[in-house]
């Protein structure tokens, strides 16, 4: 057997159909990444590993082990659309860990989450004060959330009444000296305005590494030559490189 | 309307599926002879007809003919197989080498018999 090449074939393998599986997986996997979901994905990498280098199996046994993961895994996202019954199941409900700045002590044993480990996920979200929850949700991702109360929560534009415009994405228009033309019909406008914006700033459009149109409409401009100095080298002394 | 880069996107993947699948799901066809050269069991079976007879020179002529044939057919299978079960044809096929040097059919007939097995188990 030439075993270098039968792996080299066999990662090659393993390696697209991955892709293709994750791909059809969807989004899901990464954005909602339940307790189930870390197990499934670890199982999922594990067989496609034995499917790349176990050479005393058969490929064949492991691809058929991932596509009823596949199959699996469509099935009960397919169940969780269907029936919230069975999504309640599957994913299980956000749990209220505190309440009007009280901990909720018996909701934090049921979920097994230490007053410790809830401190410390409402730190990172930058409240520092038990008194500040409003609400608390452990999410079924383990994440949690936090609803300040209404002392604490940050003035908003329209509470002071100060004009606002709608929100917008930055759209970018030129990569590395190529404009997008899609991303400027998006933003209604012309390549006449983006090459009329360019001559204002005395740039060629050869020498833009990123130009990208505003919230506020108006066009930034990265330019491949930088012209920054040394003065922010955080680096305290001479390293290899 | 599907264009045609849509229908890529589609086919491309499906044929990837479909064309590794069958590499590596095919041990059982990708075996068998292409063309009249290879027939391993063939050849298998006329050498068994040989040791029967005791013509031990002839079947050991036809012997490098079967091993011709295995190195051919090891390297299509060896992508849908188990290495174990190489190994076992590697395995009984010296031991039925060896066997014929001794002209010890004790030797060779366990073995060819572990071979027939070994081959119908092959994919």
């Amino acid at each position: 057997m030439q075993e270098s090449l039968v792996v080299i074939v066999r990662a090659f393998i393993t390696f697209f159909v991955i892709l293709i599986y994750a791909r059809l997986i969807g989004k899901q996997q990464i954005g909602n990444f339940t307790m189930f979901d870390y197990i499934n994905g670890i199982t999922i990498g594990s067989i496609a590993a034995a499917m790349a280098t176990d050479l005393t199996t058969k490929a064949m046994v492991h691809w058929l082990a991932l596509s009823v993961f596949l199959i699996l895994t469509f099935a009960l996202q397919w169940i969780g659309i269907k029936s919230s019954f069975w999504s309640k199941v599957q994913d299980s409900e956000p749990v209220v860990l505190m309440q009007n700045g009280k901990i909720l002590e018996h909701n934090l044993k049921k979920v097994r989450i230490t007053k410790n480990e809830l401190m410390a996920q409402l730190r990172q979200k930058n409240i520092f004060s038990p008194l500040e929850v409003g609400l608390a949700l452990l999410e079924p991702d383990g994440s949690v959330s936090v609803l300040p109360e209404s002392p604490y929560l940050p003035v908003q534009k329209k509470d002071l009444h100060i004009p606002y415009h709608i929100a917008r994405l930055t759209t970018e228009v030129i990569n590395d000296g190529k404009i997008i033309e899609q991303n400027l019909k998006q933003r209604n406008k012309n390549k006449e305005w983006l090459l009329d914006n360019i001559q204002k700033a005395e740039v060629d459009i050869s020498q833009i590494a990123f130009a990208a149109i505003l919230p506020n409409d108006t066009l930034y401009i990265d330019t491949f030559a930088d012209d920054v100095g040394d003065e922010n080298n955080v680096s305290d002394f001479q390293g290899p490189y | 309307m599907i264009t045609l880069n849509k229908m890529l996107l589609y086919c491309i993947p499906t044929l990837f599926m479909l064309l590794s699948a069958a590499l590596l799901a095919g041990g059982t066809w990708i075996k068998e002879p292409l063309g009249e050269k290879h027939d391993i069991m063939a050849q298998m079976e006329y050498m068994h007809s040989l040791i029967d007879k005791k013509e031990w020179e002839k079947a050991s002529d036809e012997y490098d003919n079967v091993e011709a044939s295995w190195e051919t057919i090891s390297k299509r299978v060896q992508f849908s197989v188990e290495r174990d079960d190489l190994e076992a044809i590697n395995e009984t096929l010296a031991k039925i080498k060896g066997g014929m040097k001794q002209k010890d059919t004790s030797i060779v007939y366990p073995e060819l018999y572990y071979f027939y097995e070994l081959w119908e188990q092959l994919g």
